[in-house]
Formats: structure tokens, sequence, C-alpha cells
């Protein structure tokens, strides 16, 4: 099958230009609407970017379906789409909005492509920057500079748990696994966190962080990341083992994803394991 | 006690020119730090203490640009600079004697910049007997920075050169509060007890750059940060910033935080208010 790769690249670079980054630092507050919670923010921008993705997306591939983050939230049916046959487009319009609507940077711009359950392809967008990540199953993952430049991404293996440094997110549901990593957390190199998995997860395959844990596993936060970073040569795992797939309800097992194999298991072991 | 002895003789106060100092900030970042950004070669970057504590020949360049240029801007002042004191730690005794001294931090996040990461900061802290008077955090990549002096706000001279005063916000619960808990050092139990009640706050964002922190508390992207080791150059700029921008930089232990204080006391707690910072001492720090 033939993936439009940079047809779809270059549509989200059109929505990070001419949809997003016109509204970043200039939300009047009626733009911006709580969804669940004050914590779960959606504003004017994510809405008009999905607008905008959705029906360019499934025209470039027949018989395609969008899944939107949006969509969902207005008709949560649409998540059990991903468990059924055939192709389906993951949005997630702006990554990070909590942080977009208050005026900082650390926010993304994400799609992947799913075939039956799992994810096949996937763009994350940094907006401000225009920097466009790209992973396509079995092929390898790339960074495409502004300027079209393509880098390879693969992706660092430190040589011990004190070498690794990453994404330690106290607020995870789960309170023990919170509480024992941060225990633990000395034994590591150090913590980065963005508030942002389209940001955490180009960072990891960058090499500038190691490792992640996630507890809620939301297909459009994780599926484009988790393909990226296998691609580069790490691994998305749960901590009971089973490899994260985008067809996965949300919520399950913490998911942990590392540079590899043996950072993986160092991570498990070192901070998670009683 | 020679803090006392400090604070009670009296100084020639010296007018601060905020935008001198600025522009040498700039003048560093573009000669000595900039060149070296995603540029740097396996042995332009050294570990100190381990692997979690690195060093660039960008920092060292940046305080040697730095260390001599501040000096002669007030005569008779000291320099205590990140580098210069790992390699001589009774260089930070400058700090705790009465009189001028620049603290400067050539290089925040190195762990950041080192990797390619853009979110890290140059931070320099003008201490009169023991207390930092005025002080600049500057963004290499995005061009800000942010600038106080003591008793006259904080300012945040944006890229394009337009100035707006800052002034945290303040949200009206602690379930509003997101923020930066920093638990990589200090007592373990203390770090369990924080990453246990962060479910009653709205998320954490660690920047692995105190000076990003900074910046971003003061811009209201967050609003509270939690350091265990309080290096004076990674704090004495941003305490004095988010003070004078309606915050506080207060030790769990009441004591207001000072450039001359030893690194490791009582956990520092920044926040954008009084009550907030109450309000997680209460409901997140104390036991």
């Amino acid at each position: 099958m033939t993936i439009p790769m940079q047809a779809v690249g270059d549509l989200l670079l059109q929505a990070g230009r001419d949809i997003i980054m016109p509204r970043f630092r200039r939300l009047r507050a009626e733009d911006i609407v709580e969804k669940t919670s004050h914590r779960d923010l959606v504003t004017i921008a994510d809405e008009e970017a999905e607008a905008f993705l959705t029906p360019r997306l499934e025209a470039l591939m027949p018989g395609s379906r969008a899944v939107g983050e949006e969509a969902v939230g207005r008709d949560p049916a649409l998540l059990a789409l991903l468990g059924q046959p055939g192709l389906h487009w993951l949005i997630d319009p702006i990554d990070g909005t909590a942080s977009f609507a208050v005026g900082c940077a650390l926010f993304g711009s994400m799609v992947a492509l799913v075939q039956d359950g799992d994810a096949i392809a996937s763009w994350l967008l940094d907006p401000p920057t225009g920097r466009l990540y790209m992973a396509r199953k079995g092929e390898g993952a790339w960074l495409r500079e502004p300027d079209g430049e393509m880098q390879r991404l693969t992706m660092p293996r430190p040589s011990s748990l004190a070498h690794l440094s990453g994404v330690a997110n106290y607020g995870i549901s789960d309170r023990t696994l919170a509480m024992r990593m941060a225990q633990r957390i000395d034994r590591t190199a150090g913590v980065l966190n963005m508030r942002c998995s389209g940001q955490e997860y180009p960072a990891m395959a960058l090499g500038q962080i190691h490792w992640a844990i996630y507890g809620r596993g939301i297909p459009w936060d994780h599926a484009p990341g988790t393909l990226l970073i296998s691609e580069a040569g790490g691994v998305a795992r749960r901590l009971n083992g089973q490899l994260y797939r985008a067809c996965d309800p949300p919520g399950g097992s913490p998911l942990l994803v590392a540079c590899g194999e043996e950072q993986w298991d160092w991570l498990k072991t070192g901070l998670f394991d009683p | 006690m020679a803090e006392t002895t400090g604070r009670q003789k009296r100084m020639t106060a010296v007018k601060i020119d905020m935008d001198a100092v600025r522009l040498l900030m700039e003048e560093a970042a573009v000669t000595t730090i900039l060149p070296y950004f995603r540029k740097l070669k396996t042995g332009d970057i050294d570990q100190k203490a381990g692997p979690h504590d690195v060093v660039t020949v960008a920092d060292k360049a940046s305080e040697d640009f730095l260390t001599p240029r501040l000096q002669a801007l007030i005569p008779g002042s000291t320099v205590v600079g990140e580098e210069a004191s790992s390699a001589d730690e009774s260089i930070m005794d400058a700090l705790r004697r009465p009189g001028y001294a620049w603290l400067i931090d050539p290089i925040d996040g190195t762990a950041n910049f080192a990797v390619g990461n853009a979110l890290f900061a140059v931070m320099v802290a003008l201490v009169k007997d023991g207390d930092a008077v005025a002080s600049w955090i500057y963004d290499p990549i995005r061009g800000i920075c942010a600038m106080a002096e003591t008793g006259s706000g904080a300012v945040m001279r944006e890229a394009d050169g337009s100035t707006r005063r800052l002034q945290t916000p303040k949200p009206p619960s602690l379930a509003h509060l997101s923020g930066a808990p920093n638990l990589r050092y200090g007592d373990r139990d203390f770090a369990a007890r924080i990453a246990h009640r962060m479910d009653k706050t709205a998320g954490v964002m660690i920047l692995r750059c105190a000076g990003q922190e900074y910046l971003a508390m003061l811009d209201g992207h967050f609003h509270y940060a939690v350091y265990n080791r309080a290096m004076p150059w990674d704090h004495s700029a941003g305490c004095l910033l988010i003070t004078e921008a309606g915050g506080i930089a207060k030790r769990l232990n009441g004591d207001l935080y000072r450039a001359a204080d030893k690194p490791f006391s009582s956990p520092l707690v920044a926040a954008c208010g009084e009550d907030q910072w109450t309000w997680l001492k209460k409901d997140i720090f104390d036991a």
C-alpha cells in the first residue's frame, strides 16, 4: 500500500501554519472551553484544525475514515471504530492544549494512520518551529526539517539506569506507582516532563530523553508517538508486558516507553516493580 | 554572624544599568553559546558529579566571557560563577560577605543544551550583602529576557524589543495549580509523599532547567516549583523575579530565600502567590 507520507505532512504543516499558529497567544476568553473539567480544555484552534484535517485526510486514502479527538468528545462511540477492520486516521489537532491555551509553546499536532487496529504510519508536528517527525511501520522514523532536509532517527541507548532521563509523570493515575517512581527517581539522570506527549515522543526519538510513563494510553495521544519510537529502535510496552496498540481502550496497564528493550527492563525493575 | 555584620554595614548604592547587563548576556549567547547548540562534539561535554550533572565547552566560554565584563560594571564587585565555584567551592563565600557579588549561571539547563533541546537559559543576579537586588533570565532561543530590581517590579523584554510588566496569575484553588516538583534530590520520603498527592493538583511540568521553570511561572504557564537542592546561581535570579512579579520564594520552614543560603536547606517552594504557597504547604508538602 502506498501511503502519501509527504502529502499528509504537508497538510499537517498547513494546519499548523494557517490555523493553529495565528491563534497562538491571541486566544480570547471565549475561545477556550472546559470539556469535562478545568484540566480538560478545548480551544477554537483545536476545533478548526480538526475540521480542516478531517475531510482532507479522508480524501487522501479512499475508504479511510477519520477519528478525531474532538469528534470523539462529541460521540465517544467513534473510538470503537479503531478496533474495526479498515483504515482510520487518528487526529490530535492540538496535544498539550493546556499549554497552548496559556501561551506556552510546548504543544504539538499529531496524526496516525491505523490499519486493522495498529498504527502503520504517523506524523508529529511542532507547530512553532515546523519540525515534522514521521514514521512508517517497518521502514523507519525521520525528522523533516522546515527546509525539507530529512534525517533518519535512531535512538541512542545509554549504558545504565543512572544515565537515563525521562518523563516521570507524577500525575499518573496509579498513586502507588507515582510514589514509588518519585522515591527512586534519584537512581536516574533526571526528569523532563513537558505536559504534552506530542513534544515528549519527538524528544525521545531525538535522544534528548530516554523514557516516559503514561497512565491513560488514550489513542490519539499515543498511537503516533509509539510508532515513532518503535521505528526509531525503541519499545512501547505496558508494564504488564503487552505491546501498545492503537485500538487498545483508554486505561489499562501503564504504558512504559523506552529507547531499547534492555533500558525498558532496567526502568521496570529499578523504578516501577514493587 | 557574618551575615548580620554584612547587612549592618552601609554600602554606597550603585545605579544598575539593567540593559547593559542584558546586552552582555545576549552577546555571550551569540558568541559563546549558540555556535555550539546542536553542534557539540563528544569531547565538548564533560560530567561533573555524575551522568546527571554535565558541563560543556559553551558553559565555560560563556562564564569566561561574562566574568570580567560584569565585574567591570561595578568597581569592587566580585563574581561567583557556577563553573568557577565547582572548581573551588570557597568562591561561594563571597555571597555571605558584605558588598556586591555577581552570580552567573552561564548555561542553566546544560542537560538540555547538551542534547540539542532548546530549554536552557542564561542567568545573572546582582547580590548585595547576601540578597539579590537585580536579576536577569535570558532565553537565547526565544530572544526574551526577564528582568527585575528589588522594589521596582519585574518586566519581560520580548524579542522585538517591546517590554511588558510581569504579574503572576493566581488560580483560585489547589486543584487549579500545576507545577514543577523537582524530586531528584533530597529526602526520598518527601519525594514520595509529594508524588502521592499530585492528583490534588492540575498537573506536572518539569523542564530540567530552573531558569525555564521561572520563566514559565512568570508567564503563568504553571504556578509553582519545588527545589530540594537550591544552588545560588540556579535560584537567586528567579526568586527575585517571582517575588517582584507578585509571587513568593520561601522555604518550607518559613524562611524567605536568600542568595547567601547554603545549597541544602529546607526545600524551596516558589509559587505565584502567598495563598497558593500556603495551600501547597498544607495539602501537598506537610507530613
